[in-house]
């Protein structure tokens, strides 16, 4: 099966007089068809800068982009203007965090959906309007022909957010980026979200790049799992085997940070220490070594992004060997980064 | 809704009641204001002074001659001390031409300003843009009657272009209308413009970087849509409130000084001349006037501005 | 335990009335933020306070305080009424209960360094030697004293809001409310935070009350968690009781929405329940039981009646008609006792 989108050591660097700041730094990954694949990374980690440069909305003087993105044999990074706004909206959609500034608050939504419509097909206000209120009932939206003509403010949070996907997909787009769709929002909204668009997903045969920092939800929809760190992904897999057998010490360390409802309590997180490099200052060699328990002598050169287990699909940026992750990351309490902690609980 | 207009048309003839005393009480108080002196001229005798006292009321108290001009304000009857002609009727012809001054006026002004401040923001920190900043600036720090001396002065005297007095009812001859208004459009639009493509080029420029530009242009809407439909439309709110009120300034005959150097004979002009002779009753009127324009125009821009900006609309908490 | 609590809350209502300035007659209407939540609070202890938006915990969190005045209940602050004091009256007592804010980047003054937010605080606790004090608090949450001379907009956001709790210490509270101090900042940071937040609470013997709306995190860091929806406890409980049965349907409900981080569980979980519907208006809540629209387990009397807080035993708190995990539940409810 050919992927839908190919990304191909993507770098994006924003220059200005001082210093150059890389946002993506040789990233590599695919989404194909029908699937979800999420894109892990705390805040600096490059995630959200290639979810929009993909669709091209990074570009601009003082970037500098380089790698391939490839959606339908078209190098989305080469490609002209014209050809990145055929497609935005029409065959690759996005939706934004925070869709109450991600919408125009003097607008109605009828009117932007309708926009987002008519800038892509010759069809008439009508019909256009009519595949709008389609287009808010298949997201939910009660008496969806009225609020065609409600204001982004008049919704609450989640139905916005629920606007904001009805938008995306008006043109039946073939991909989807979601960059945080569910931040922000409550829990069982996240919950109802996060299941809607999973049934869309199978509905539509969209490909879905579901942008997060919440490795909870990446569990709840997705198919494939990309940990990115400083600009690169440091571990790449399917679902089951990020969480069943991590790679990266990043990853561990991601998994043991987080408090889980699952398990019984512990006394401390498991916490990485230091904080994320900045863009500007990355490190040489192995850009996690510094944060890293476990650094060795090898880490002072930079670790490719290949498996080295028997699952070609799950590759890290590691050099440790499987036996030496699987013994290191294990703290005594389950998956985290100190292989230490064990001792003190 | 109700109680609100009630409200405000409440708060407004409270407004013009406070300004007509205030006027009134300011014309008692100035030097060389008694108005029987005036009319009785340079030779005039005691007696006669006395006598016009006594026929135009200058001898009742304040107060009752307040009210007194009040009434005969409200029913059309006062006339001015000067010339003793009906003070409404001499509005009422100056009305046409205060009225295509200020339109055209503001016309212009949305012109020029929304085209510099769109190029500046769109050029911004480029040799356009500081050019047009400068400019902008120097604009706006000329005085209206500056300019439109200057401009009086090049193409009217000088070069012989356009006419340089006088104005021409519309229904009567449009191209002579057009060309006796177009300088005085133009003195009064480039202060002002200045000021506004200043206000809106900051306000594109910040409204660019907002969420929903983005989003309109993940779409896949043309750059030329993304500017005008959405980040546009946005920046241009908060002008609407700014010419709003000068729309109302000038409506009232606030453009006293262009009025008189074109020799339009509007209603600005009148109130020079009044105040010139310190004839009480036509200031007043022109006075209430220009401030009843100015209160209803508060009110539509408030109401305008709900209209387009819906948050306003919301209620508080 | 014998020792009297730190803080006592008593039937604690905060209502706010606002208007619209543009249309007067769609009139006033009436928040209900906080309705009726009794607490106490243990020194050294902590309780999480859970809930959706509108349920009222940021409310009660600033009413804890004192940045509100409620509308009616008591609080009592080691015996002393709170409640209704004047700011001039609360002057002196304003440093044993502090608060901690979740946003780092506007609750910190722009346009003040760090060490001149810090030293502010610790001028309310008496102390002289200012900038010495300061500087220990920095080292205490594990900053480098020489970010004193930065200001907020230089630091990170996880930085930020250790200078938060840094100024929460500097008045030498005895308890700090803590408001989502954690939401805004990423996982690794959180857990940061987090041990912190414990290491600090053994050091000096604080009290806390950790409002957030992320269960899993309140559940690490409180011993009791309260669960709050639409102004009203609906159960409180020790942290494990209230996961391993919990008895009100929302806050199942709630703990099954939480992602949880392992692949298994994914998918079929989600397929199983989803609780439906929005969090409605604190402004005009549902009659009877507040949660009932939403409810699974929802009849005729959950529209009539609002259900008492009764316990099922233990200090295990619920409001319910038709509880979960609970044989003896009817009785309880039929008996109508509310030992509290």
């Amino acid at each position: 099966m050919s992927a839908l989108l190919n990304v191909e050591d993507l770098r994006v660097a924003f220059v200005n007089e001082k210093d150059s700041y890389r946002a993506v730094d040789g990233l590599s990954f695919d989404v194909n068809p029908g699937e979800i694949v999420a894109m892990v990374g705390e805040s600096g980690s490059g995630k959200s800068v290639t979810a929009m440069t993909i669709l091209g909305l990074t570009r601009g003087p003082g970037v500098g982009i380089s790698g391939r993105i490839l959606f339908d044999g078209l190098d989305l990074v080469t490609a002209g203007e014209a050809v990145l706004q055929r497609l935005r909206g029409a065959e690759i959609a996005i939706v934004f965090q925070d869709p109450l500034a991600a919408l125009n608050p003097v607008q109605r939504i009828g009117t932007q959906i309708i926009e987002q419509i008519r800038a892509h097909e010759r069809i008439s206000q009508k019909a256009a309007r009519a595949r709008a209120v389609e287009c808010l009932e298949r997201v939910g939206i009660p008496s969806a022909h009225e609020r065609l003509s409600a204001y982004p403010h008049e919704f609450s949070g989640g139905m916005r957010q629920r606007v904001m996907i009805a938008m995306a997909l008006s043109c039946s787009p073939r991909l989807l980026i979601a960059d945080e769709p569910t931040t922000g929002l409550d829990v069982t909204v996240q919950a109802q979200i996060l299941a809607e668009l999973d049934d869309l997903r199978a509905e539509m045969g969209l490909g879905v790049l579901l942008v997060t920092h919440d490795l909870g939800v990446v569990a709840d929809i997705a198919d494939r799992v990309v940990v990115m760190y400083a600009g690169r992904a440091v571990e790449r897999a399917p679902l089951d085997a990020v969480f069943d057998d991590p790679q990266h010490p990043y990853t561990w360390g991601l998994l043991g940070s987080i408090p889980r409802t699952d398990t019984p309590r512990l006394e401390r997180l498991a916490t990485i220490p230091g904080q994320p490099p900045l863009p500007s200052e990355l490190p040489k060699g192995c850009t996690f070594a510094p944060r890293c328990p476990h650094r060795f002598a090898r880490c002072a050169e930079a670790p490719l992004l290949e498996s080295r287990l028997a699952d070609a699909d799950h590759s890290d940026r590691c050099w440790l060997s499987p036996e030496d992750k699987r013994v290191l990351r294990n703290t005594g309490t389950g998956i985290g980064l100190l292989g230490e902690l064990a001792a003190t609980q | 809704m109700i109680a609100f207009a009630f409200r405000r048309m409440f708060g407004s003839a409270l407004v013009l009641a406070a300004v007509s005393v205030l006027t009134f009480l300011i014309f008692e108080a100035i030097p060389n204001g008694d108005p029987a002196l005036r009319m009785a001229g340079q030779n005039a005798t005691p007696d006669t002074i006395a006598a016009i006292r006594r026929a135009w009321g200058f001898d009742h108290p304040i107060w009752r001659q307040y009210l007194t001009m009040m009434r005969k304000i409200f029913d059309g009857s006062v006339i001015s001390y000067s010339d003793q002609a009906n003070v409404v009727q001499q509005i009422r012809r100056g009305l046409p031409a205060t009225i295509s001054l200020a339109i055209g006026a503001m016309v212009l002004l949305a012109l020029i300003s929304v085209t510099v401040g769109t190029i500046s923001a769109a050029r911004a920190g480029r040799v356009t843009d500081r050019i047009l900043t400068v400019g902008s600036l120097v604009g706006f720090s000329t005085p209206p009657y500056v300019v439109g001396a200057l401009i009086l002065y090049i193409f009217g005297y000088s070069l012989h272009i356009l006419p340089t007095a006088g104005y021409v009812g519309i229904t009567a001859h449009p191209w002579a209308w057009f060309t006796h208004l177009l300088l005085p459009w133009i003195a009064l639009a480039i202060p002002v413009s200045g000021a506004s493509a200043r206000i809106l080029r900051a306000s594109l420029l910040e409204n660019i970087h907002e969420d929903f530009v983005r989003t309109a242009k993940a779409k896949g809407l043309s750059r030329t849509r993304v500017m005008i439909r959405h980040v546009l439309r946005t920046s241009l709110i908060p002008l609407v409130s700014l010419w709003g009120l000068d729309f109302a300034a000038l409506l009232g005959g606030g453009a006293i000084l262009i009025e008189t150097i074109f020799n339009l004979h509007g209603v600005g002009q009148y109130a020079a001349g009044s105040v010139q002779a310190l004839d009480v009753p036509p200031i007043l009127v022109i006075t209430m006037y220009g401030a009843f324009a100015v209160v209803v125009f508060s009110a539509l821009v408030d109401i305008l501005y709900a209209v387009l900006d819906p948050r306003i609309r919301l209620t508080t908490g | 335990m014998t020792e009297a609590p730190l803080l006592e809350v008593e039937h604690v209502v905060h209502h706010y009335t606002s208007a619209s300035r543009l249309r007067p007659s769609r009139s006033r209407v009436t928040v209900h933020a906080v309705d009726d939540v009794s607490f106490s609070l243990a020194r050294g202890e902590t309780l999480g306070v859970v809930g959706e938006s509108g349920c009222g915990k940021s409310t009660l969190a600033r009413c804890l305080v004192r940045l509100l005045t409620p509308t009616s209940g008591t609080i009592r602050c080691e015996g002393v009424d709170i409640t209704r004091m004047s700011a001039r009256q609360l002057r002196p007592l304003r440093g044993d209960i502090q608060m901690v804010f979740q946003d780092p980047r506007s609750s910190l003054n722009p346009r003040r360094r760090i060490r001149d937010s810090v030293g502010a605080a610790v001028r309310v606790a008496g102390v002289e030697d200012v900038d010495a004090r300061v500087s220990e608090l920095l080292d205490v949450v594990g900053l480098d004293p020489r970010i004193g001379g930065r200001f907020p907009h230089e630091v990170s956001g996880g930085q930020r809001q250790r200078v938060g709790v840094a100024r929460a210490l500097g008045a030498d509270p005895k308890l700090i409310v803590l408001d989502e101090p954690v939401s805004a900042l990423d996982v690794s940071i959180q857990a940061q935070l987090i041990n912190l937040l414990d290491d600090l609470q053994d050091a000096f013997g604080l009290s806390y009350i950790f409002v957030a709306h992320d269960l899993a995190v309140v559940r690490h860091v409180s011993r009791r968690i309260a669960v709050m929806y639409l102004g009203k406890l609906v159960e409180v409980a020790a942290s494990d009781d209230l996961f391993a049965a919990p008895h009100h349907p929302y806050t199942s409900a709630l703990i099954g929405a939480i992602p949880v981080p392992e692949a298994r569980h994914g998918r079929s979980r989600r397929r199983r329940d989803v609780l439906a519907g929005e969090p409605p208006s604190p402004i005009s809540p549902p009659s009877g039981c507040r949660f009932h629209p939403r409810c699974p387990r929802a009849t005729a009397v959950c529209a009539r009646e609002e259900p008492p807080l009764v316990d099922s035993g233990g200090g295990h708190l619920f409001a319910c008609h038709h509880p979960l995990h609970l044989e003896t539940a009817a009785k309880e409810v039929e008996a109508g006792h509310e030992r509290v």
